[in-house]
């Protein structure tokens, strides 16, 4: 039966739902994403924005940041941050820029509370492998295992004990003549939180950066949902996962022993050394680390790998950090944290 | 006392007592579990490519199926071997999980000790993936 | 319940105790695979005495059965027990309602459809969480017991039938 009370009633609802509608009527919200080659790979940034114009603004302003990062960490210009200490080791003391200072502070961090696992002077451990070298497609040399007195000879300029750091100017000094540091292990993961704060500062409400093994989302998808990012398979193609995460608003790093490696009679020589036998550490064929900073993540995941199964389990527990480990034979782990993250295989398609 | 029931004029052995329903019934039921089975198996072109095995409904190994390797879960010994999995031995007593042998798909389920070992095919589908870390 | 009833129903639960404890020992290609003998007596209770003498049968039969075994108030035991209990349940109601459209044969596939309904999500809510293991082994189990329910009514319909020829 339908009286008076019932038609305003039906009225109320219905004027509703025209509010609701109207105000749903915004400009749509779309994915743009951007690719460009920085620090030494591929670094892509998608994000989410009704407009083209205010996308491009955006991912333009994230990626002049990677590029200044990337000015004062390359070593390979001479004018760098990281040249000019590297050149003035044992010498003198370095002014840096605030990126460059905060930077190597973190990286002093990570190697305190993983005991020297990872270690920002390994410089001259990863110049005698030079491993990167080797395996470029045009490389004429056949890879070689550098000698062992040669190792031991460098190991002892392995120390991040003897970084010196001034915090008065940003200053910075190695002790020892021959020391060298190489942030490639930090580095991306503190490009990946830089790049995504100044997307926020540009008026972007999500989206993702990411420099290769690292990167970090934020927000959500158009539809709402979270960001999918899948993990690397260690042993198949290129293209093969072997999990999925949905993602909002954390970073994720992988260190992995089929990024860079050859191998010398059935022996995998890969880019991941261990500070302190200054060969590649074993125990791992892929360490992933999910937490709120790409800082966190990136340098820790090269120390898990080094400390291998037992003590990098340690670590991420005492760290509170979620996991997904890929042992050397091929068996998974995964931190209970991190399960509720995992996307079940069955939902994926 | 026995009751009186409707099947009293079925007394010239088993053929003329067999009912449309019955025959119905049993085709329906064919139908069904065989549809299912095609279900379950006939999508699945290869058997799989990891073995995970669950203890108490939590997922505690998820390895790779054609890596040879005896796991020890204290109540069950899980044999992987030329891309097949079986249960070498379990302190369980009627060791039903033993007995159903070598599997290269689908899985093996032990109630008493509440494992479950899974033959998956975990592909990729990167059409949905938004990012890749590694 | 007369006191000819109470004797018949324990010289039933009797035999499929019985039936129950041989098929132990009859050796089968797939491991987990039972013919489900006892539920020849359940069925044949249902017919000449009734519904509740059936789940009398039922009850006593998995109980002292499970006792005898040593398998009592076990997994094994639980899941007979709900999947005992709902096979004869369905066969109660089929026959009652739809009897006319079945013989015993139809109804011994509703007990042995049910009994493996009920023994799967059974396993499901009380053991293995896994939705996937379940499902992909279901339609196999159901398949098996298509068969050996089938049989199954047949021999009640034998057995049936020599009761009333000698009664």
């Amino acid at each position: 039966m339908l009286n008076i009370a019932s038609i305003k009633k039906l009225q109320i609802i219905l004027i509703l739902i025209l509010l609701i509608n109207s105000c749903s009527r915004q400009p749509e919200q779309k994915i743009y994403k951007k690719f460009r080659i920085l620090m030494d790979t591929i670094i892509t940034i998608t994000v989410v924005s009704p407009s083209e114009k205010e996308a491009e603004t955006a991912i333009n302003n994230a990626f002049s940041v990677i590029e200044r990062l990337d000015k004062s960490l390359s070593s390979f210009s001479p004018d760098s941050d990281v040249s000019k200490i590297n050149h003035s080791a044992g010498i003198d003391f370095v002014k840096v820029s605030t990126d460059t200072y905060q930077l190597i502070n973190a990286a002093i961090k990570s190697a305190q509370i993983s005991d020297g696992a990872f270690d920002p002077t390994i410089g001259p451990l990863v110049n005698l492998w030079d491993i990167a070298d080797i395996i470029k497609p045009d490389a004429h040399i056949s890879p070689k295992l550098p000698a062992l007195n040669k190792i031991k000879e460098k190991l002892m300029f392995v120390n991040y004990k003897d970084i010196i750091v001034d915090d008065h100017d940003m200053s910075i000094k190695l002790r020892k003549k021959g020391m060298a540091i190489d942030l490639g292990g930090i580095a991306k993961g503190y490009a990946a939180d830089k790049a995504v704060a100044a997307l926020k500062a540009s008026g972007i409400k999500s989206g993702i950066v990411s420099c290769a093994g690292d990167l970090k989302v934020f927000g959500n998808k158009p539809d709402n949902s979270n960001w999918l990012v899948g993990i690397r398979a260690p042993r198949g193609k290129l293209d093969d996962l072997i999990a999925v995460l949905s993602l909002k608003d954390l970073a994720v790093s992988t260190s992995g022993d089929y990024e860079r490696f050859f191998i010398i009679n059935g022996i995998r020589y890969h880019h991941i050394l261990d500070p302190k036998t200054g060969y590649p550490a074993n125990g791992f064929q892929s360490v992933t680390l999910v937490n709120e900073q790409g800082i966190i993540t990136d340098g820790l995941d090269t120390a898990v790998f080094v400390l291998g199964p037992k003590k990098g389990l340690e670590l991420v527990n005492k760290m509170g950090l979620m996991a997904y480990f890929v042992y050397s034979d091929g068996s998974i782990y995964i931190t209970d944290n991190l399960k509720k993250l995992i996307v079940p295989n069955d939902k994926k398609n | 006392m026995i009751k009186k029931t409707n099947l009293d004029f079925l007394k010239f052995g088993l053929l003329p007592q067999i009912r449309i329903g019955d025959f119905l019934l049993f085709i329906l039921l064919l139908i069904l579990s065989i549809g299912g089975m095609f279900y379950v198996y006939g999508g699945e072109t290869n058997n799989g490519n990891r073995v995970i095995i669950e203890v108490n409904n939590i997922e505690q190994f998820n390895l790779p199926i054609d890596v040879d390797k005896v796991i020890d879960l204290r109540h069950l010994l899980v044999e992987i071997k030329d891309k097949k999995v079986r249960v070498k031995d379990a302190d369980c007593q009627n060791k039903l999980c033993v007995k159903q042998g070598w599997i290269d798909r689908g899985s093996i389920i032990c109630l008493p000790n509440r494992v479950v070992i899974i033959i998956k095919n975990i592909k990729n589908n990167h059409a949905v993936i938004d990012a890749i870390s590694g | 319940m007369q006191s000819q009833d109470k004797y018949r129903i324990a010289v039933l639960a009797a035999y499929a105790i019985a039936l129950h404890g041989v098929e132990r020992f009859i050796p089968m290609p797939i491991p987990w695979l039972r013919f489900g003998f006892a539920n020849i007596i359940a069925l044949t209770t249902l017919i000449l005495f009734g519904f509740k003498a059936a789940m009398f049968v039922t009850i006593i039969r998995i109980v002292i059965g499970s006792m005898i075994i040593g398998t009592f108030l076990g997994p094994a035991f639980i899941m007979s027990l709900t999947a005992g209990i709902s096979a004869t349940l369905f066969m109660g109601l089929f026959y009652t309602l739809f009897g006319r459209l079945f013989s015993p044969i139809g109804i011994s596939l509703i007990g042995a459809l049910f009994h493996n309904l009920a023994q799967l999500g059974t396993a499901y809510f009380l053991f293995i969480h896994n939705l996937n293991a379940m499902l992909m082994i279901a339609p196999l189990i159901i398949l098996i017991g298509i068969f050996s329910g089938a049989l199954n009514g047949a021999a009640t319909a034998l057995i049936i039938q020599k009761i009333r020829e000698n009664p």
